[in-house]
């Protein structure tokens, strides 16, 4: 099972470092084929699932990229100005999307039927993900809306609205293909539900702010430190680590956005914290898709009862 | 007689006194071009200002002139018009009407206007990108043809808007721009305009901006006050008067969004249900924005060029008439005066008529000159017209 | 041959009259008429050349009468015909010195330009003024305009030729040559030349001298 790992953000300063070859025109080539360009992986799998048939889906982030901070160079945005619809995300998604200049016209905001439900995040929690990084924050409102899956469920619904909308022809294909993945989204989220039955016992702890929703949606108390799965386990990470703890006695579970090292793994068992991981899966996985990698979540939450 | 020996003897005496020749061309092709020129520019502007009045089927704008309105949104004119809020257009896009497009004109730069807008404008107006690309950013520009061509400039060079008052020191901030692209000429009023993000323009506005992070170390000296997790700066903290690459991730919006100000909305219908829909919808008691058809729009202001045009004509025929009559006493004079030339020909042996042919023929050279010239500025006229109109109202 | 007989004249308003019995100019030949400014020299030119119509009497050049021909047709005849040396030469000032000997070619006689152009160039280089042919008269002394009024009268291949004073302002040398220049041409393709002139010293270069006051008649007889 591969995930993503919550790695550097793209160089802010060196964006043509980042672009290293010329990306393909979000419409080039099949001209009959209609284009679909997606802020983040979830979106993106969720059109692949919608609109595969007769769409081609345009995801460029790199892989290790976080889509939620990537900063796209010129040629990228003209490539994705050119696509017919633009899937966002909503919830401040994607900063990028406020600072470019995007057809709004062919822009879908998918979290626009739960937008009254969007969680606000107080606090600046300034950091970067590694040295030299570019600092950013995850004040503002929380955005990995998939996460709960009754959510991720409606972003699909707006997904299929838009294109059933634009190609009329492919209106049954299209909503067909939304009741499969509806139905996926529910079978996943009666599975998230009993898995993290035993997690409502304590509060969690989370490596990073990110699990707002999934909290949310599965009555879960979880606090968050700015770890990353790879970061050196200083002696001021481990004191705020000491602080959650003494703030929320009883915790037991560590939660981890991607797989850890093995010695931060015995460093928090030595504090009474079991570890697990929980992917977001922002950008495409290595290997397997979206509805693998939520699977995988599933397992992992449901090895811990054993 | 021999015609030839006649134009010929005509056409040397006018070139000996070149000057005085090309000035009775001149008053007389202009006697003859003023009024069809006059007519053919009104002409061809009512056909433009109809032409681009009807490619903008409605326009949403704050109550007021529906001419100054009409006359801001499509050819950029500044007005002193109330903006039109935010909150207005996307309730015109909420509203299913069809596709809104944002419009922003209350800047300049180097005195070309700066318009707000969004990419559909560029569909719109069938506006292309004839040298670089199209907006990617904040910041981008992109710029009509003539604006590129008078200030000699290419994608990649920067524009700063111009400060609305120079003394106003909280005012607009002057933005420098990056220029993407310049766009193909098209022969209209977008040929003199620099367009950005609605986004951006509102930078230029004041409403966003970009500056040193106050959490970083660095900005301590712009920091004022600093409480758990809100840090108040002070005046000396460095607003970014440029979007770079570098700095683009801090800008940020203040306020609430909805109030942020527009000059008006174009409103492209998705049906003729639609349209009815709109119309109704802003035309009544109770609407705080007015919706204006540009076309009837356009129409009153042709029928206030006709008019002006009327009285114009007038005034010159009674100039014209003047210029003619002094044309001819110039010729008369110019005969008297060739008196004894004349004679010389006829005691050489040039018959009366031959005589008579002489003062016609070069009669005839100046007045045939004079009105191929004024076809030639008819003509002119014509194809320059549009441009003329473009230049007159911006 | 210039034949004029018993021809009566008087300007409108003026005391002036004049009646000429009879004068015959030859082909070929020279013919001097002399007498002091006033006279009616110029008249008896203008009267002999269809410019003025006689009120009485012929006027007949080669047999033509040219008194009784219609205006447009005595113009037209005169045209081309009659060569014309003014005593102020009267070159128009704007155009060229080869525009103002071919001034009889613009005027009427375009089918003919070829062989008169052709004339002409030999008369101006005859008379030394070929290399004024684009400039204009302003730029010429005194005697080259003659020399320009001289090839204008020449170069129609007239049957007469009527000059009036035609040496006046010219120094003695040039007066001369000029003189035998008009002589030679009129001799050798057997024009009538008529002269009026009071220069004296010339008159021997002439066939015939007449005093105009014995000529005019009605002065004898009213004096």
């Amino acid at each position: 099972m591969n995930h993503v790992t919550s790695l550097p953000l793209l160089l802010l300063l060196l964006p043509s470092c980042v672009e290293e070859s010329p990306p393909p025109a979000a419409s080039n080539g099949d001209r009959g084929r209609p284009v679909l360009a997606a802020v983040n992986y979830p979106l993106a799998y969720f059109a692949e699932r919608l609109a595969g048939d007769f769409a081609t889906i345009h995801f460029e982030i790199p892989p290790n990229g976080d889509p939620a901070f990537w900063n796209p160079s010129d040629k990228q945005v003209t490539a994705i100005q050119e696509a017919d619809l633009i899937l966002l995300n909503g919830a401040g998604y994607a900063k990028w999307t406020s600072s470019r200049t995007l057809p709004f016209e062919s822009t879908v905001v998918t979290s626009s039927a739960f937008e009254n439900k969007l969680i606000r995040i107080e606090g600046d929690l300034r950091h970067s993900h590694k040295p030299g990084e570019e600092e950013h924050s995850h004040a503002g409102t929380a955005f990995t809306t998939w996460l709960d899956f009754k959510q991720a469920s409606a972003q699909a619904s707006e997904i299929a609205r838009a294109l059933a909308e634009l190609y009329p022809t492919h209106r049954a294909t299209v909503l067909r293909n939304l009741a499969d993945l509806q139905q996926d989204l529910e079978q996943l989220d009666l599975h998230m539900f009993a898995a993290t039955e035993l997690l409502k016992e304590a509060p969690v702890i989370a490596s990073h702010p990110i699990y707002h929703y999934w909290a949310r949606a599965h009555g879960l108390e979880v606090h968050a430190l700015l770890w990353e799965p790879e970061m050196e386990l200083t002696q001021d990470a481990l004191a705020d680590l000491e602080a959650l703890q003494d703030q929320h006695p009883g915790v037991k579970y560590f939660l981890w956005q991607g797989e850890p090292n093995p010695g931060h793994v015995a460093v928090l068992a030595d504090l009474g914290l079991t570890s697990f991981v929980l992917s977001p899966c922002a950008n495409r996985p290595e290997n397997g898709d979206f509805l693998t990698v939520m699977q995988a979540n599933i397992a992992n939450l449901e090895s811990l009862g054993k | 007689m021999n015609p030839a020996g006649i134009a010929f003897l005509s056409w040397k005496h006018l070139s000996h006194r070149p000057w005085r020749s090309l000035l009775l061309v001149l008053a007389i092709a202009l006697t003859f071009s003023f009024p069809s020129a006059l007519r053919v520019f009104i002409e061809e502007s009512e056909n433009v200002l109809r032409e681009r009045a009807r490619s903008t089927p409605l326009l949403v704008g704050p109550r007021g002139s529906s001419i100054d309105l009409t006359l801001n949104s499509l050819y950029f004119t500044p007005q002193e018009l109330p903006p039109l809020p935010h909150s207005a257009y996307q309730n015109l896009t909420r509203g299913g009407f069809g596709t809104a497009i944002p419009l922003h004109a209350r800047f300049e730069a180097q005195e070309s206007p700066v318009i707000g807008t969004s990419l559909a404008y560029f569909d719109l107006r069938e506006l292309t990108i004839s040298d670089g690309r199209m907006l990617t950013r904040l910041g981008d520009c992109v710029i009509g043809a003539r604006v590129a061509a008078e200030k000699g400039l290419t994608p990649g060079d920067k524009i700063t808007s111009s400060p609305e008052n120079v003394f106003d020191l909280a005012g607009v901030y002057p933005l420098r721009m990056r220029i993407a692209g310049i766009l193909a000429p098209n022969h209209t009023a977008d040929d003199d305009a620099i367009f950005v993000d609605l986004k951006t323009a509102w930078i230029i506005e004041g409403l966003a901006h970009g500056h040193q992070d106050l959490a970083n170390p660095a900005a301590a000296n712009a920091v004022r006050s600093r409480e758990n997790n809100l840090i108040r700066a002070n005046a000396s903290v460095m607003e970014f008067n440029e979007v770079t690459e570098e700095n683009i991730a801090s800008f940020h919006f203040h306020g609430d969004a909805g109030g942020y100000p527009l000059s008006a909305a174009i409103l492209i219908p998705s049906s003729d249900k639609h349209r009815a829909l709109a119309l109704a919808t802003y035309q009544g008691e109770e609407a705080t924005e007015q919706i204006v058809i540009p076309l009837d729009a356009v129409g009153d202001l042709s029928e206030t060029l006709f008019a002006t045009q009327k009285l114009a004509l007038m005034a010159f025929r009674i100039l014209g008439v003047s210029a003619l009559g002094l044309a001819m006493l110039v010729f008369m004079l110019s005969f008297r005066l060739r008196d004894g030339e004349m004679r010389t020909y006829s005691k050489i042996g040039a018959t009366r008529l031959t005589i008579l042919s002489l003062k016609a023929s070069e009669v005839a050279i100046v007045v045939v000159s004079a009105i191929l010239l004024a076809t030639l500025a008819v003509a002119l006229t014509r194809s320059v017209a549009a441009d003329l109109l473009a230049r007159l109202l911006t | 041959m210039l034949r004029v007989e018993d021809i009566e004249f008087r300007y409108p308003h003026s005391d002036y009259r004049l009646r000429i019995d009879r004068f015959i100019c030859e082909s070929g030949k020279a013919v001097a008429i002399v007498g002091p400014s006033g006279c009616g020299k110029t008249t008896f030119l203008n009267l002999t050349a269809g410019i003025l119509t006689p009120h009485s009497g012929t006027v007949a050049v080669n047999d033509i009468e040219i008194s009784s021909l219609p205006p447009a047709a005595a113009t037209a005849f005169r045209l081309s015909r009659i060569g014309l040396i003014f005593q102020e030469f009267e070159l128009v000032e704007h155009l060229t010195v080869g525009d103002n000997i071919l001034l009889p070619v613009h005027l009427g006689l375009g089918s003919q330009r070829q062989p008169i152009e052709t004339e002409a160039r030999q008369l101006a280089t005859r008379t030394g003024i070929a290399p004024y042919w684009k400039k204009r008269p302003r730029h010429l002394s005194h005697g080259e305009r003659q020399r320009v009024a001289i090839c204008r009268a020449f170069s129609t291949d007239p049957n007469l030729v009527l000059a009036d004073e035609p040496t006046g302002n010219l120094d003695p040398t040039n007066k001369r040559r000029i003189l035998e220049l008009m002589i030679d041409s009129a001799r050798e393709h057997q024009r009538a030349l008529v002269v009026a002139t009071h220069d004296f010293e010339l008159l021997d270069a002439f066939d015939e001298v007449h005093q105009f006051e014995e000529l005019n008649t009605f002065r004898e007889a009213s004096s």
